[in-house]
């Protein structure tokens, strides 16, 4: 802009006396006017005059033509400063356009955006606000001028005016995320004072952004945030490029890389040296398929160790189905793994039991024919012997074949003798737990020795009695089992005069199977029968 | 090495009662003289002091395996056949070669493997 000079200006004025110096400047000098010329008739004296007027005429025109230069001079300055003055004028003019472009602008603004906003004078009134604003806190325009706190806002927010007032107080900015009255809307509320040109403090803006959309979108994110780290199988992604991108905790652990040194690495790196031909089609990006099969893989960790993996992988697709990303599961399928070779194993040894199982039996079917007269006699001892064999199997699969109690055996074998509420068998002793080896030997032998009581010893008649008592001791570092068989009430007994399979099954058999000793006296009292075996294999 | 009696001298390393009760029985009725070894110690001790022609080896005894009496008869020249429950007992290499009988078996088939055995001397040097 220019400055005009004050002096400039002074001259420059159009004032009345230059306006009347111009008119007399114009007349070419020439002509005196009788005020300026006294009459007298004196010859001498009357050239003296002329001469004297004619001097002041002189004089005259020259101070004229100053003047008549002056005004010119006065003039070009007159037209400069009213060019000066029109640009000026031009310019503010534009200015003026401008701004009021700027404030068209604003108002736009402030009605079309969606935000609503508030502006309140230092008493909390209400001076402007947006549209937005007439939903959220009900407004009209008649609401100019009222105090913010006379209207119930659709927000919940008992603290506005304690907010406003230290908004005031200390120019700070607050921040509150707000909820609907409904329950469901929540606002993000921002006050600031409202600052003049001056940076004074002359009231408050307020602006409530509608987070809710936003929120649910965290509240999704942080739900499906929580659902991946917490997962047991690895979850990562990578971009079309094949980048990783995610990673997450199960990953660290599954495949032994921190996030750090997984982030940003081509998924190649993953790959395996071993690959099979499906892993190998994955990890080449030209000829991955849109939809790849689960796979199998197994990767060797940093510290050497390796863990088998089941892959699967998904792209991730936008609206328009175009991918943006791949996402991949793997899951250690170390216990898989594991629980398969178990369960082969388990398969082998069933069959090995199952083998071993019709060894036996046929092994007692042979001694049995073996040792019987007829053929009813062999079907019905080696019947018992079957079922002795069997009800003991039950009591050890009942218990996963970890082992049966010994009282148990002894019921299922003293069982049928027991009938009509008849105490014909009394036991004594501690809660034992048999290995199935030593089970199915001490069932066995505990079978032949019932059925012997039954058929000729204290079992065999109603006074009869049969009293077990057992212990475990310490021998040789090994747990034994001390068991005591006793007849008594039964008729008088004799030694027989050969020994038949039951007998060589309880004394040598048991021996044989299981070590130790066992000692079968035939008093004439009844039968006495005493097991001292080990109930562990090894010394 | 028959000995004096001319009985054919055969070891039987068995662990379970009634199959090794079967099998003394039945060998004796063949004319054998049996000796039992229910555990690997004991056919390890009979294998060494005894006088044995031919021997019968459970693989699998109370949670043990007969290798070690196998090692020992193989030293002493002495022809073997093992015999197992399992399917496909895996052998370790260097008894790949050796006869397996498939538990359960009918004597018949014990005897009938330990002529055959006897006549060829298992095959070895």
């Amino acid at each position: 802009m220019r400055v005009l000079k004050p002096s400039i200006l002074g001259k420059g004025i159009n004032t009345p006396q230059n306006r009347a110096a111009d008119r007399h400047g114009s007349g070419d000098g020439g002509h005196i006017g009788p005020a300026d010329m006294p009459m007298t008739i004196v010859g001498k004296s009357k050239a003296l005059r002329i001469r004297a007027l004619e001097e002041a005429l002189r004089a005259t025109r020259a101070e004229l033509q100053a003047v008549t230069d002056m005004h010119e001079k006065t003039s070009e300055e007159y037209r400069s400063i009213n060019e000066e003055l029109q640009a000026l004028n031009t310019e503010l003019g534009s200015e003026n356009a401008s701004l009021a472009q700027i404030a068209n602008d604003i108002h736009n603004l402030l009605d079309s955006t969606r935000i609503a906003v508030v502006f309140l004078d230092k008493r909390l009134r209400i001076r402007h606000f947006t549209p937005a604003m007439t939903e959220l806190f009900r407004l009209n325009h008649s609401d100019r001028g009222r105090p913010i706190a006379d209207i119930s806002p659709l927000v919940d927010y008992p603290q506005l005016a304690e907010d406003a007032e230290r908004v005031l107080r200390e120019r700070d900015v607050i921040e509150r995320i707000l909820g609907g009255i409904d329950g469901h809307a929540r606002f993000l509320l921002r006050i600031r004072p409202y600052l003049t040109a001056d940076s004074m403090v002359d009231g408050l803006v307020l602006t409530f952004v509608d987070v809710t959309h936003s929120q649910q979108e965290n509240t999704e994110h942080a739900r499906l945030a929580a659902i991946v780290n917490s997962s047991r199988d690895a979850i990562f992604g990578f971009s079309p490029d094949d980048r990783i991108v995610s990673w997450n905790p199960a990953a660290e652990r599954i495949f032994g890389l921190p996030a750090a040194q997984a982030i940003g690495q081509p998924l190649q790196m993953l790959q395996p040296q071993d690959a099979s031909p499906e892993a190998e089609t994955f990890f080449n990006n030209g000829k991955r398929e849109q939809q790849c099969p689960i796979f199998e893989m197994s990767w060797v960790r940093p510290n050497g160790q390796s863990v088998p993996l089941e892959v699967n992988y998904s792209p991730v697709r936008d609206d328009q189905g175009n991918m943006i990303a791949g996402k991949i599961i793997a899951r250690d399928i170390t216990e898989r793994r594991q629980s398969e070779r178990h369960n082969e194993m388990m398969l082998g040894e069933l069959n090995h039991r199952v083998k071993n199982t019709l060894a036996s039996v046929q092994a007692i079917a042979v001694q049995t024919l073996a040792s019987t007269h007829s053929l009813s006699e062999f079907r019905t001892v080696f019947v018992e012997r079957l079922l002795a064999l069997s009800k003991t199997h039950n009591l050890l699969a009942s218990e996963a074949w970890q082992g049966a109690n010994l009282a148990s055996i002894l019921d299922n074998e003293l069982a049928p003798y027991r009938h009509e509420g008849r105490q014909c068998a009394t036991l004594t002793g501690d809660d034992l737990k048999l290995d199935s080896k030593a089970a199915l030997a001490l069932a066995m032998a505990i079978h032949e020795l019932a059925t012997n009581a039954g058929k000729y010893g204290a079992l065999s008649v109603r006074e009869g009695q049969v009293e077990v008592t057992w212990k475990i001791r310490q021998h040789d570092t090994r747990p034994w089992l001390h068991m005591v068989w006793t007849e008594r009430g039964g008729p008088s007994v004799k030694r027989p005069t050969r020994q038949g399979f039951g007998t060589r099954l309880i004394t040598d058999g048991i021996v044989y199977e299981l070590g130790g000793e066992v000692k079968l006296d035939y008093p004439s009292t009844g039968v006495i029968c005493i097991f001292d075996v080990p109930l562990a294999l090894k010394e | 090495m028959k000995e004096a009696g001319g009985k054919i001298c055969v070891l039987v390393c068995e662990d379970e009662m009634f199959v090794a009760m079967m099998l003394q029985d039945r060998l004796e009725d063949a004319g054998y003289r049996v000796l039992m070894a229910p555990r690997v110690a004991k056919g390890l001790e009979l294998a060494t002091s005894e006088s044995i022609d031919v021997a019968l080896l459970d693989i699998n005894m109370a949670d043990e395996e007969s290798f070690p009496v196998a090692e020992k008869l193989r030293s002493r020249g002495i022809p073997f056949v093992f015999s197992s429950g399992y399917d496909d007992q895996r052998l370790p290499e260097e008894w790949r070669s050796a006869k397996v009988l498939q538990k359960p078996y009918d004597t018949k088939t014990v005897t009938a493997a330990l002529t055959a055995m006897l006549e060829t001397g298992g095959g070895r040097a």
